[in-house]
């Protein structure tokens, strides 16, 4: 049974996150770790949101939209991703759920992407028509055409994340459903796996021998500090809340 | 989009020398060119543009942003896109496994807060400067410390890394963490070499995925 109020709350979300993502304010909150979260939040289960969005972020965040190029779409992925972790039986570890959800939710990622370069192209057009405007003295074209930019990418976020909060939920429910012990135990796994992929990933954009150092000295820092510190008579380091 | 961005932005200086809206539509379709660069940079490009524009010097104006975009779009994405951002969303990332729920809304505003001063900042260069603003921004040093803060990300996108790994299963299976780092590292190291070869993560969590349901179906 899918859940229409759930559907419309992500579909509006994702359309006005469409706008941050480029085309109007870029204030970040479009981000794969910002937009889960609020996602969750607004769908009730802020937790899973938040691993999701971190999980999402985590693998594409060296793709960048530097010049012409068009990173994948991972507002997209990250609310198509908690939709899925929303169809996971709440009795899941967190991290196995946003795992299901991530696995789930990247291929929305692509499709977005490529929505994205059609509306691109499509708002491309609209560069000659308000010089067609302008040189005929209607100065307002220059509002109206940026007006119908907006629009279209707003239109296109509504659709990619309607059409990924119906999928994915349906979906998700009945894969879920085929053998629920057996993906909670693949999900727990590839929640490792997530990690450590993103992190390569990323580092592809930290080219350089001191980037790998650094990399390295920040994985080792935890176990080290963790060794040293009960020799030192202090207390071990220890996550808040565990 | 950007293009339309950039004449919408400029129209109100040329408010001044053409005040009668058709003849300002008209040159403000002369203006319009292929307009793409960095958008925390575009400012200083406007600002330069803008300082000739109330010269009444309309060709120099014109010149700037011709000469500016290119350069200022390959120093603006090192610095923003390829630094700064992922260096604060890595530190949001460990806040959040450090128990900060709300590390993430902390990072939009901080960068939302950087942008803006930025913006203004640049575009005040550029109004002054002219199309000396290339000194300024030179001397701002922004390569440098994109530099600098590849190195500081990377060794938070070691951490967060292994505070992902080491919590959940691993934890609840009691693998030492000494051993967790042990794997952690060469395997992000090993990964890294074949996503380099333009493989796209997707295929590698996807791929990871099937595995692990076939081994747990096992």
């Amino acid at each position: 049974m899918i859940d229409w109020g759930l559907v419309v709350t992500i579909a509006l979300l994702g359309g006005v996150l469409a706008l941050d993502r480029g085309p109007f304010l870029q204030s970040m909150v479009s981000r794969p770790i910002c937009a889960a979260p609020i996602a969750g939040w607004l769908v009730g289960d802020f937790n899973t949101g938040l691993i999701c969005g971190m999980y999402v972020e985590l693998i594409w965040l060296a793709r960048l939209p530097v010049g012409g190029s068009v990173p994948p779409d991972d507002t997209a992925a990250a609310l198509a991703a908690l939709v899925a972790a929303m169809a996971t039986p709440s009795g899941w570890a967190v991290e196995a759920r946003a795992s299901f959800g991530v696995m789930m939710g990247l291929p929305w990622g692509w499709l977005g992407r490529h929505l994205e370069i059609r509306v691109k192209e499509k708002n491309g057009e609209l560069f000659s028509q308000a010089k067609y405007g302008l040189k005929n003295g209607n100065i307002s074209t220059l509002w109206h055409t940026q007006l119908k930019g907006l629009f279209r990418c707003f239109a296109t976020g509504i659709m990619v994340a309607a059409a990924a909060a119906v999928l994915n939920a349906s979906l998700g429910n009945a894969i879920v459903k085929s053998a629920p012990g057996a993906m909670e135990g693949a999900m727990e796994l590839l929640s490792v796996l997530i990690p450590v992929i993103g992190a390569a990933s990323l580092l592809c954009g930290y080219p350089g021998r001191k980037s790998k150092l650094a990399v390295g000295a920040g994985v080792f820092a935890w176990p080290v500090l963790g060794f040293l510190t009960p020799l030192l008579g202090c207390a071990p380091p220890k996550v808040k809340g565990s | 989009m950007q293009s339309l961005g950039h004449a919408h932005a400029i129209e109100p200086v040329l408010r001044d020398s053409f005040p009668d809206d058709g003849e300002r539509a008209t040159q403000l379709s002369r203006r319009m060119e292929f307009f793409n660069t960095n958008p925390f940079l575009a400012s200083a490009v406007l600002g330069s543009s803008a300082h000739y524009e109330l010269e009444d010097d309309h060709e120099a104006a014109t010149e700037a942003v011709q000469l500016l975009m290119g350069p200022f779009g390959g120093i603006g994405d090192s610095f923003y896109w390829g630094s700064l951002k992922p260096l604060l969303i890595l530190v949001a990332m460990a806040a959040v496994l450090e128990g900060y729920w709300a590390a993430p809304f902390v990072f939009a505003f901080t960068f939302c807060l950087i942008g803006m001063a930025s913006r203004l900042y640049f575009f005040n260069l550029g109004l002054k400067n002219g199309k000396r603003v290339v000194v300024s921004v030179q001397h701002a040093g922004l390569l440098l410390w994109s530099k600098r803060l590849k190195v500081v990300g990377a060794f938070i996108l070691g951490w967060v890394a292994f505070r992902m790994c080491s919590t959940g299963v691993l934890a609840a299976w009691q693998v030492p963490q000494l051993l967790t780092a042990a794997v952690v590292l060469p395997s992000i190291l090993l990964l890294g070499q074949v996503i380099k070869r333009e493989l796209d993560p997707i295929w590698l969590v996807e791929a990871s995925a099937l595995t692990c349901i076939l081994l747990a179906a096992i």
